[in-house]
């Protein structure tokens, strides 16, 4: 058979993309619940470390019986649609999931504030992809915990109420940004600010 | 989640036109499509074809991408074959577009040797495709935003080209002469740009 | 082409090297060189890569048809690297932390697809994994010596970690941690590389 020939490329085509798809597809559901425990997995584990809860362990049991003993899951009911967040029983500590775009992808997270939302606890990220050694580091610890104990000023405009970065160093609202990684930093704070503005909304119609 | 910023139709996309081609212009801010420019930027003729192919490519692979992503792709489920599909696609545009340069010009065909099958995997153009993931473009602004990103990265590499072309470069000493130089300007521009960085946010 | 394996793989670390000679395979080496351990994952995910594309690559160079040679190329490298990429996300999540932005950066990686589009297309398949093999290395080479500056020159660690008396020493180049950075490295890298082969009788 001639290789040139448009019958022959279309069917060397069309046998390679399944060839190929067939072995990407295969590989992927044979993963597909390993990746499901993995991923409620990592979810305890940084519910469990947002909420500074004490665990037995580390094994995935140990995270899943903290979190479900101390944690409880409330549904807050908007027009736009269900929004979820965390209560610890014990010191009534709300966490919120925020989530938003960063410099590269998609940064989500979980930030932990006091039950009457004036002060931060502690802030945990679930996802970011952002870069190594420069973005990637408000994963560190370093960062995370320059968080714990600050003020959510909400008197100031939405977009300000916490800060990362520029702005007076003594601020109670204010965290250090990143060095080399103003883009992540900023992205960071935007949506830390979105989410805890849309969250406050939420949260007076519910307790109500 | 994320909010459009409200402003007249328009100007919202000049906005991104501006953001993709310079304060977020994909070589110099972010890094992304290299290897092209190292080979090819040392005449301005050649650079500008190479270009003007890089912009055709992104434009139209970023709207395709996009249409397939989100009609084919997210209603059954596949996203996890998203790099895969895109890479295909842009591969499929490549190719096209390397029988059109064989055709209409011999000498530039020859000029951009095997830097042509290069733009398939130039990461610039997976980026850009990447990057519109995230953003809440409709396919206008999608359109806008790859034709930016495309001409962002022409008016680059026609900066090092031009900068490449005036430089004298048999005054350098041996090793110095080719990317190795071509790296350090590139460094320092791309310095520069990150005085940019997060200037406009859409 | 009868070179011998011995004479490719010498060749293509050093006289041929994709990133400093050829010009390939730039975009990873900004990025990933901040850091030791990251630049050590993503070599050996290029190595990998390189082998066994070239390999089926070679394999299937006879039939596969000129107009599309670039599309099939690129779907054998992606399906290897999506495979690979999928198994250390299920079994190794914590490793797949480290490396999962990179992923993109490997399939994209100049050096696969121009190894195959120059080697692996007309030449053996045996051999074709060793220029494979050969050229994962020579990247890997010059990727580790960027990384032995700027990940002490940027954090004052090496591999995670932390340098003996740093406090006394050390003063963070932040543009070290930037892609900057590398470039200036990489350019210097060069230009060392570059005048080293050609007074050594290398081609200029």
């Amino acid at each position: 058979m001639n290789k040139e020939s448009p019958g022959y490329i279309l069917f060397f085509i069309t046998a390679v993309s399944l060839f190929f798809g067939l072995i990407i597809s295969v590989v992927n559901y044979a993963t597909v619940d390993i990746l499901k425990k993995n991923e409620a997995m990592h979810k305890n584990r940084v519910i469990a470390r947002a909420f500074m809860l004490e665990t037995e362990g580390t094994s995935p049991l140990s995270y899943e019986k903290a979190v479900s003993e101390k944690i409880e899951e409330h549904k807050a009911a908007l027009p736009a649609g269900e929004r979820i967040y965390y209560k610890n029983r014990d010191n009534g500590d709300i966490g919120i999931i925020f989530s938003g775009t960063g410099f590269w992808d998609r940064i989500t997270g979980i930030i932990v504030l006091s039950g009457d939302l004036e002060t931060v606890r502690n802030i945990q990220f679930l996802e970011q992809k952002e870069t190594p050694g420069l973005g990637a580091r408000i994963e560190e610890k370093g960062f995370t915990e320059s968080f714990k104990g600050i003020t959510v000023k909400w008197g100031n405009s939405p977009a300000k109420r916490i800060i990362i970065g520029s702005g007076d160093n003594a601020a109670e609202n204010r965290v250090d940004a990143i060095t080399g990684a103003t883009q992540t930093s900023v992205s960071l704070m935007n949506m830390l600010n979105m989410e805890l503005d849309s969250f406050r909304n939420i949260y007076q119609v519910g307790r109500e | 989640m994320d909010t459009l910023v409200t402003n007249t139709p328009l100007f919202t996309m000049f906005l991104i036109f501006i953001s993709a081609a310079f304060t977020d212009n994909i070589l110099l801010a972010r890094f992304l499509g290299m290897c092209s420019i190292l080979g090819v930027s040392n005449r301005m003729d050649t650079s500008f074809g190479l270009g003007a192919a890089v912009v055709f490519v992104t434009a139209v692979t970023s709207m395709i991408n996009y249409v397939v992503y989100n009609y084919i792709l997210v209603p059954l489920g596949l996203e996890y074959l998203k790099l895969i599909t895109f890479i295909i696609i842009i591969a499929a545009t490549v190719q096209l577009i390397e029988m059109v340069i064989e055709r209409v010009s011999e000498t530039l065909y020859y000029s951009l040797g095997i830097f042509l099958p290069l733009i398939t995997v130039n990461c610039a153009i997976l980026g850009v495709s990447l990057f519109m993931l995230n953003k809440p473009y409709n396919f206008i602004d999608t359109a806008i935003y790859g034709t930016g990103g495309g001409v962002g990265w022409f008016i680059a590499i026609m900066i090092i080209g031009g900068i490449r072309e005036k430089m004298d470069e048999s005054k350098l000493p041996p090793g110095l002469a080719g990317p190795a130089i071509t790296l350090i300007i590139i460094g320092i521009i791309a310095l520069a740009f990150t005085g940019f960085s997060g200037m406009i946010k859409i | 082409m009868a070179e011998t394996p011995g004479q490719v793989f010498i060749k293509d670390v050093w006289n041929d090297n994709p990133v400093f000679r050829q010009v390939l395979g730039i975009c990873s080496s900004l990025a990933v060189t901040n850091l030791l351990m990251n630049t050590l994952f993503m070599c050996g995910g290029v190595i990998f890569t390189l082998i066994m594309s070239n390999f089926t690559i070679s394999l299937l160079r006879n039939y596969i048809p000129k107009r599309i040679r670039m599309i099939v190329q690129v779907l054998i490298i992606a399906s290897y690297v999506m495979v690979v990429d999928i198994v250390i996300k299920a079994f190794n999540p914590d490793i797949y932390r480290f490396i999962g932005p990179y992923v993109g950066l490997i399939i994209t990686n100049c050096i696969i697809m121009g190894r195959a589009e120059a080697f692996a297309s007309r030449n053996t398949p045996v051999i074709s994994m060793v220029d494979g093999a050969a050229s994962g290395v020579g990247y890997s080479l010059i990727l580790i010596a960027i990384a032995l500056v700027r990940e002490p020159m940027g954090f004052g660690t090496l591999a995670g970690v932390v340098l003996p008396a740093r406090e006394i020493w050390w003063h963070q180049w932040t543009i070290m941690v930037m892609p900057p950075g590398a470039f200036f490295m990489l350019g210097i890298i060069t230009w060392f590389a570059r005048s080293r082969t050609e007074s050594s009788g290398g081609r200029a």
